[in-house]
């Protein structure tokens, strides 16, 4: 065999690999992603669990002092939300009302799934988590992430038994937003996590008579954004500028710093059928 | 029996694993460290053709499953890179330690830049962009020059412990 024709292998190996990629079925390129993530999603659920061990190995040494008092605390909050349950079921009452005299379409009403996060892959090119409960938890694809700090962002795949959540702060996230307050929608739009900073966005078609001269103000989510309910925290806007046409401003979000260090989140699996959560 | 191709596979995906409990804890900085380099440097440089192509192919794979982008972008790339290592093979392998870092160092910047042409969705005017593309960068290199050198030591020791010899001849 003569020398370039050894040399030549290499390149002849890599045009086979191609051609085959290039004409391998999509169904057959989703089956092996799937089961190529099937088979090490073991693998991050049990170094989830062993974390969670750990801290509650850790949470074990605490004193029986420091337990009574988190107790009393944690009793002190239980009364404080069982009281703001009574006003939300009145509320809620309230709501149903309006809604048959004006007959209106009724709010969507949700389940929360509670869910660990067992990865986060947190770059500048992507940003996202995965959570230990998929399609046997009742998971849909699309579906909000919230946490106790607002929006954590929306399911992108679900799996088996876990599901990857596309971040807010990623910059394929975009969703319709407002100010809290005033509900003109605006478009917000991530753009990343500098280095040693608070993860970021941005808003657009922001009115002109808007201002957050006095404070900054919080961005919510809109009712307009079809998937997301009204009112959970995005960010905070601290400046807004006027765009070159003049016609609208837009500004930057600073979204909270914890967002990058959850540990636990809560995905909300509408209950009427007829909720769209299409990406 | 050659479990040369295994020993490797294995040991890339120990790396994998490492560097994601390291990025999972570096995410609060907001820092992600890339060594993708270290899954294909020596799959090329101590196995044989077929068999290095076979532990990149299942490396990148595994790699690749969770990622947005679309499915089979680092296993293609990886194996570029593979093929462009092995045509130079028959120069390294006869040069270790310090050259086959330099290779790692410069593939890993390689395919950092080019995922970064590929992947990147964010606004190209942003300076906080291209500050932490700068930071990652820096720290994923430091790191690899920190990491290349047990990962290789590591596949040399169990390349002895299993009795298998350190070259492919």
């Amino acid at each position: 065999m003569g020398k370039s024709s050894v040399h030549a292998r290499p390149l002849v190996l890599l045009g086979c690999l191609l051609l085959i990629w290039w004409f391998v079925p999509p169904f057959i390129k989703s089956f092996v992603q799937v089961n190529f993530f099937e088979l090490q999603a073991p693998a991050w659920s049990a170094a989830s669990h062993l974390k969670d061990l750990q801290l509650y190995w850790s949470l074990r040494n605490h004193s029986q002092q420091e337990l009574i008092e988190a107790g009393r605390d944690l009793a002190r909050l239980n009364s404080a939300y069982e009281l703001s349950r009574q006003k939300e079921a009145a509320l809620n009452k309230e709501i149903e009302h309006l809604e048959k005299m004006l007959n209106l379409p009724p709010l969507p009403n949700y389940n929360y799934e509670v869910a660990r996060v067992t990865r986060r892959d947190i770059n500048q090119w992507w940003q996202q988590l995965v959570i230990r409960k998929g399609k046997d938890h009742g998971i849909i694809e699309g579906a909000p992430v919230v946490y106790a700090g607002g929006v954590v962002g929306r399911i992108q795949k679900v799996f088996k038994n876990t599901a990857i959540v596309e971040l807010i702060s990623s910059p394929n996230f975009r969703i319709a937003a407002s100010f809290e307050g005033d509900r003109r929608p605006v478009i917000y739009q991530g753009v990343g996590t500098p280095a040693f900073s608070n993860p970021r966005g941005i808003i657009h078609n922001v009115p002109p008579d808007y201002t957050t001269e006095s404070t900054p103000k919080r961005l919510v989510t809109s009712r307009l954004g079809g998937t997301f309910p009204e009112g959970l925290v995005l960010g905070q806007v601290d400046e807004l500028k006027a765009r070159s046409d003049g016609l609208f401003q837009e500004g930057k979000v600073s979204l909270p710093q914890n967002l990058m260090s959850l540990s636990e989140v809560a995905i909300l699996i509408p209950l009427d059928e007829d909720v769209d959560t299409t990406i | 029996m050659n479990i040369r191709w295994l020993i490797i596979l294995c040991v890339n995906l120990l790396v994998y694993f490492l560097v994601q409990e390291l990025n999972d804890a570096l995410t609060f900085f907001g820092l992600n460290i890339y060594l993708a380099s270290l899954y294909i440097v020596f799959p090329a440089i101590y196995l044989a053709p077929t068999q290095g192509a076979i532990v990149v192919l299942i490396t990148s794979w595994v790699v690749d499953a969770p990622l947005p982008t679309p499915f089979g972008t680092t296993a293609l790339l990886s194996i570029f890179i593979y093929t462009l290592i092995l045509l130079i093979r028959h120069r390294i392998r006869h040069h270790m330690g310090a050259f086959i870092l330099s290779i790692t160092f410069f593939t890993n910047l390689i395919l950092f830049l080019i995922l970064t042409l590929i992947a990147s969705n964010s606004p190209l005017a942003d300076f906080a962009y291209w500050q932490t593309l700068g930071i990652n960068l820096i720290c994923s290199q430091a790191v690899l020059l920190l990491a290349a050198p047990w990962v290789l030591e590591l596949e040399q020791t169990l390349f002895q412990l299993s009795g298998t010899p350190i070259r492919e001849h």
